[in-house]
């Protein structure tokens, strides 16, 4: 690559860092259109429309940063800029990555499809931990690979920071996750067989189901009392009352009592579930 | 959104679920408006209690840091008379009730008592038990807190059914 004589390519610590800056400003901006939406509609207004709120403020920054032809903050902070094949990457680009961002819109809807964009990004982190250059999935399909336009040029430019170990690990996961996956799968097929081969065990299996069923609602019905929300990093008192982490400590700091049996609870005695 | 508004919106949300029913003695209970979830109007009619013949409004003020801290819940005495309400009453006698402004003397709305498990619900109702189980050693209407000491059933029932619409 020719620019790679005048610029180094930007380490994957910076590349990460820029990302995570931009993700905090993203939130930044979230907020404040949360804030001012609900002023004019209502709580339950904004609770409702959360996810394209999300997406709104996520399109609203990129587009007042990168879509204006600048960097954006994270990329201004670390010092590193876009190139490809030794030219500038253009706005048509640019824009193009802004629209593509609205995509998880209609996740919900495509369904099986959405699983597989998760994948793909996943895998994509995979590559990024190993070869540097681009952590986001739309980025390396655009080819929008950044340069760090500060420091000395070095002569190899094979020093790009990479996180291979990070890298295998996350592999490893995602093939060990892969093969659970097939497995269920031949398992459901096996039982499959096994239905249409006799159909008396039709009554069985739906009573199977039933039940199942409602395992499951038991779970989502027991909130965490306090925020009256799902369980989330569940936490024992003393006593054994189990509430959210966050909730519990709170109330720990003020009053040394369990709100469910008002057994003395010190904070220090909560227990985080795993 | 912090966390009180998180919780109330929850609340908010069981209250008007028309397939979650509230209790018999809760005829409404809803926030003054949509936009701000810490403020709501309860009305009840404490059917099971000596005021059942009347309808009662309660005002129920949050704070943000709800439900670490307890609701703040009156009896509305001093309705401006453009709102008033033909069917509700706005003066209720009750030992433990201030009669002018309505404030509750209830151990359970007060921080040291009070446990963030409770929703707004819960302490309604709580209040309504109070109704039933006057506390005359904690009285904040002395005079009506001797009727009860007295046992004086009669005039206690008399008393009451006289401000009732």
């Amino acid at each position: 690559m020719e620019y790679s004589r005048y610029l180094n390519l930007a380490k994957a610590s910076a590349i990460i860092r820029a990302h995570q800056k931009d993700e905090s400003f993203v939130k930044d901006v979230e907020s404040k259109i949360l804030d001012t939406i609900r002023e004019f509609k209502g709580a339950a207004f904004v609770q409702r429309g959360k996810n394209w709120i999300r997406i709104l403020s996520r399109v609203v920054y990129l587009l007042t940063t990168m879509g204006i032809g600048s960097r954006t903050l994270g990329e201004e902070y670390v010092d590193i800029r876009y190139v490809n094949n030794n030219r500038n990457i253009g706005i048509r680009r640019r824009l193009l990555y802004v629209i593509a961002c609205i995509i998880p819109l209609f996740a919900t809807r495509l369904g099986n499809i959405a699983q597989y964009g998760k994948l793909l990004s996943q895998l994509n982190l995979i590559l990024f931990y190993f070869f540097g250059r681009y952590y986001d999935i739309g980025k390396r399909l655009l080819g929008m690979e950044y340069v760090s336009s500060s420091g000395e040029v070095s002569k190899d430019n094979t020093n790009v920071g990479k996180y291979k170990y990070l890298g295998m690990a996350l592999a490893a996961q995602l093939t060990f996750q892969g093969i659970v996956k097939v497995k269920d799968i031949v398992k459901e097929r096996q039982k499959l067989v096994v239905d249409i081969d006799d159909n008396v065990n039709e009554k069985e299996h739906d009573s199977e189901k039933e039940e199942t069923e409602e395992s499951v609602e038991f779970k989502t019905e027991t909130p965490c009392l306090l925020c009256l929300s799902s369980l989330e990093n569940a936490a024992a008192a003393g006593c054994g009352h189990v509430f959210c982490w966050t909730c519990v400590l709170e109330w720990a700091q003020q009053s040394r009592s369990c709100p469910l049996c008002r057994a003395a609870l010190k904070p220090q005695q909560l227990l985080l579930l795993r | 959104m912090s966390n009180a508004q998180k919780r109330l919106l929850k609340e908010f949300k069981k209250y008007s679920n028309p397939n979650n029913k509230l209790s018999e003695s809760i005829i409404s209970l809803t926030p003054i408006n949509d936009n701000n979830l810490f403020d709501w109007i309860a009305i009840i009619n404490p059917i099971e209690t000596i005021y059942k013949k009347g309808f009662y409004k309660l005002s129920i003020k949050l704070s943000n840091t709800y439900p670490l801290t307890p609701p703040i819940i009156k009896f509305i005495t001093n309705e401006s008379q453009i709102d008033r309400d033909e069917q509700i009453t706005y003066q209720i006698p009750h030992c433990n009730i201030d009669f002018k402004t309505g404030e509750i003397c209830l151990d359970i709305l007060k921080i040291d008592n009070w446990s963030p498990i409770w929703t707004l619900e819960y302490s309604i109702l709580a209040i309504i038990y109070l109704l039933n189980n006057q506390e005359p050693n904690s009285p904040l209407n002395i005079d009506f807190a001797n009727l009860i000491k007295l046992n004086d059933k009669l005039a206690i029932n008399s008393i009451i059914n006289y401000y009732i619409k």
